[in-house]
């Protein structure tokens, strides 16, 4: 009797996993490729996500919700990954930081609807893989991912407040460089002005 | 106009797996979870491969799985079980697949009766690296090791049958056989011993150290023949050169240096094998057997972790000094001698000493219990010089035979200076005694 319901729960465990991997799937690839800009390793990524999940669960642990613990595992993996990248220094992207980053002052600047107001999303999407990635992050979560900031703070292990920091300069950037963009287009297109 | 977040979102999604890709990403992640099932609850079952694989197919047919995935699976199942099974250890869920499967397949084309030996004696060994594997990572429970030590005892009897089989079809190459099984029980007792050995009599050291027992009561007279012997030592030779060669690049110098120096000093032997096969002396055979132990030896030693790290090198194959070496060596010694002599009489034993070395040297005592009992410096001397002239007499006959190519009088003639060096010092001082005793009666008498 004990041995079916333990076979009953093994079925439900892994009829879980795989409904989560059809669920989710597609939207770790996409938040994976925006992260790294690299199709093959989005893959490779999403591969060992669902597989460092699939041993968590072998370990003998029950998961809740598979959401967010996809998510963390895959942020994990893409740091990793960024590590092993010697042409980017994570500490150099850290640093970039600044220790301030909990202000509220450039909250108040604007919120982020007046922020993103006009904003062209197309070029947006392209520019996005510009940033510093810790900019990257949050950006993807919140608009690519639709991740509220409390749970992009708590994927991240940031406050919310930094999170929304970090988001708002994102947007600055991104913002600054279709400006710059777009100027440049135009510089490129003045000599046939007359 | 719409918010730029739903605009971005909007266009992201464009940004997803393809259809082909999904399928082979799901592909594998079933075959990754087909390897690493979930525990089973009922522990110490092992479960049947076959019920594995069915258990598998339940999930692909329950999820779709296409024909490219299906192919893929198909592939894994033929290729990459056995591979993986091969890293398996008792316990694991595809160890069935190594021992009955993988294994089973391999014991079908074994054809002669030297090779199902080989067979059988390279299973014993798999299965003492899996227990040293399970042990190293703290798996192995007495109760697995007992389940061990049987199969090993298993398969080290059914070598020693194979032996004994060929003993009576082919008694040449199964004089051969024993001296192979030998050596690579030796091998494996080193590394228990080099590993702090296990209980004497217990688990897998008991069934190694009763199989060892076994090849050395063994009472069969049988002598491979010089020309079988030889093409085995060449084989293993020319295996172990290979060797040498492929780890060239990664091993220290001192493994090389090492290694080399083995194989120079197995070299010799082999040479010397020749020579006392030109001579027809019983030797050859003998002298062979022991190159085409240590040859054995040296492989193992190059080819298993294991060995490299638990035996010593110079443990497995001790390094045998040349006769020049060995000359250099009674050299030395004979310089030490010198220099203690020039260097301090006074700090120099007492005469009854010298009266000892005299005995032993078997040159003429010193003459009356006068010159003994006056502890005289000089004849200290005299006593010292007389053992450092036979010594160097000894060393210029050795060179002498060794430039006149007679390599084995040379030999014989260190091995004798080695001995007479060699002469322990208790048994000197006993004589001394005895000597000091017999004078001291004399006086008494006196």
């Amino acid at each position: 009797m004990a041995e079916h319901e333990s076979k009953a729960k093994e079925g439900d465990q892994e009829e879980r996993f795989l409904k989560a991997f059809e669920e989710y799937s597609d939207a770790l690839f996409r938040h994976a490729t925006y992260r790294l800009s690299d199709r093959e390793r989005a893959i490779d990524l999403v591969h060992d996500t669902f597989t460092k999940v699939w041993n968590y669960t072998r370990s003998g642990h029950t998961i809740e919700t598979y959401r967010p613990f996809l998510y963390k595992i895959l942020n994990n993996l893409i740091i990793d990954e960024y590590r092993k990248r010697k042409d980017v220094s994570l500490d150099s992207l850290l640093e970039e930081e600044g220790t301030h980053e909990g202000s509220f002052d450039e909250l108040s600047e604007g919120s982020l609807e007046e922020l993103t107001f006009a904003l062209d999303a197309q070029k947006a999407a392209v520019l996005v893989a510009e940033i510093p990635d810790v900019y990257r992050e949050v950006i993807v979560l919140r608009f690519i991912d639709g991740l509220g900031p409390k749970e992009i703070g708590d994927l991240i292990e940031k406050s919310e407040n930094v999170v929304s920091v970090r988001i708002h300069r994102g947007i600055k950037m991104l913002r600054d460089l279709i400006e710059a963009q777009e100027e440049k287009a135009q510089t490129r297109r003045l000599p046939y002005k007359k | 106009m719409k918010s730029f977040g739903t605009e971005l979102k909007k266009h992201a999604e464009k940004t997803r797996l393809k259809a082909s890709e999904r399928a082979e990403l799901r592909a594998r992640i079933l075959t990754y979870m087909e390897y690493h099932p979930l525990p089973k609850k009922t522990a110490g079952v092992q479960t049947k491969p076959v019920y594995q694989l069915a258990y598998s197919f339940s999930i692909f047919q329950q999820f779709g799985v296409r024909i490219a995935a299906s192919a893929f699976a198909i592939l894994f199942v033929v290729v990459g079980v056995p591979m993986a099974a091969e890293r398996a250890v008792p316990g694991d869920i595809l160890y069935p697949v190594k021992t009955q499967i993988t294994e089973g397949v391999r014991a079908q084309f074994v054809n002669s009766p030297y090779e199902r030996i080989a067979f059988e004696t390279e299973l014993m060994e798999r299965r003492i690296a899996e227990a040293r594997l399970l042990e190293k990572e703290g798996k192995l429970s007495d109760e697995i090791e007992a389940q061990i030590a049987e199969t090993v005892r298993g398969h080290a009897t059914a070598a020693w049958e194979g032996i004994a089989e060929l003993n009576v079809t082919d008694a040449e190459e199964g004089a051969i056989a024993k001296i192979t099984f030998g050596t690579v029980l030796d091998v494996q007792s080193a590394i228990i011993k080099g590993e702090g050995g296990g209980e004497e009599g217990k688990g897998i050291a008991g069934a190694v150290s009763s199989a060892r027992a076994s090849v050395a009561a063994d009472s069969s007279t049988t002598t491979p023949s010089y020309a079988r012997l030889s093409a085995r030592v060449e084989q293993h030779t020319t295996r172990a050169y290979e060797l040498l060669s492929s780890v060239e690049s990664s091993a220290t110098a001192a493994e090389r240096t090492n290694i080399e120096r083995r194989l120079a000093d197995i070299e010799r032997k082999i040479v010397a094998a020749q020579v006392a096969h030109e001579e027809e002396s019983e030797e050859d055979v003998t002298l062979l057997s022991g190159a085409l132990a240590d040859i054995q030896k040296l492989i193992s030693f190059m080819t298993d972790i294991d060995v490299r790290a638990n035996v010593s090198i110079e443990d497995l194959v001790p390094v045998v000094l040349t006769p020049e070496e060995r000359i250099e060596t009674l050299e030395q010694q004979l310089n030490e001698y010198r220099i203690e002599t020039e260097g301090g009489i006074e700090d120099m034993s007492t005469g009854s000493t010298t009266v000892a070395v005299d005995i032993e040297l078997g040159i003429e005592v010193v003459d009356g219990e006068e010159e003994v009992s006056a502890s005289s410096t000089d004849t200290v001397v005299e006593g010292k010089d007389s053992f450092m002239t036979t010594l160097q007499s000894y060393i210029e006959k050795a060179k002498t035979l060794l430039t006149e190519g007679k390599v084995k009088e040379s030999e014989n003639v260190i091995g004798e200076a080695e001995t007479f060096v060699a002469m322990p010092i208790e048994d000197s001082s006993e004589e001394t005694e005895g000597v000091e005793e017999d004078v001291a009666e004399e006086k008494e008498a006196n």
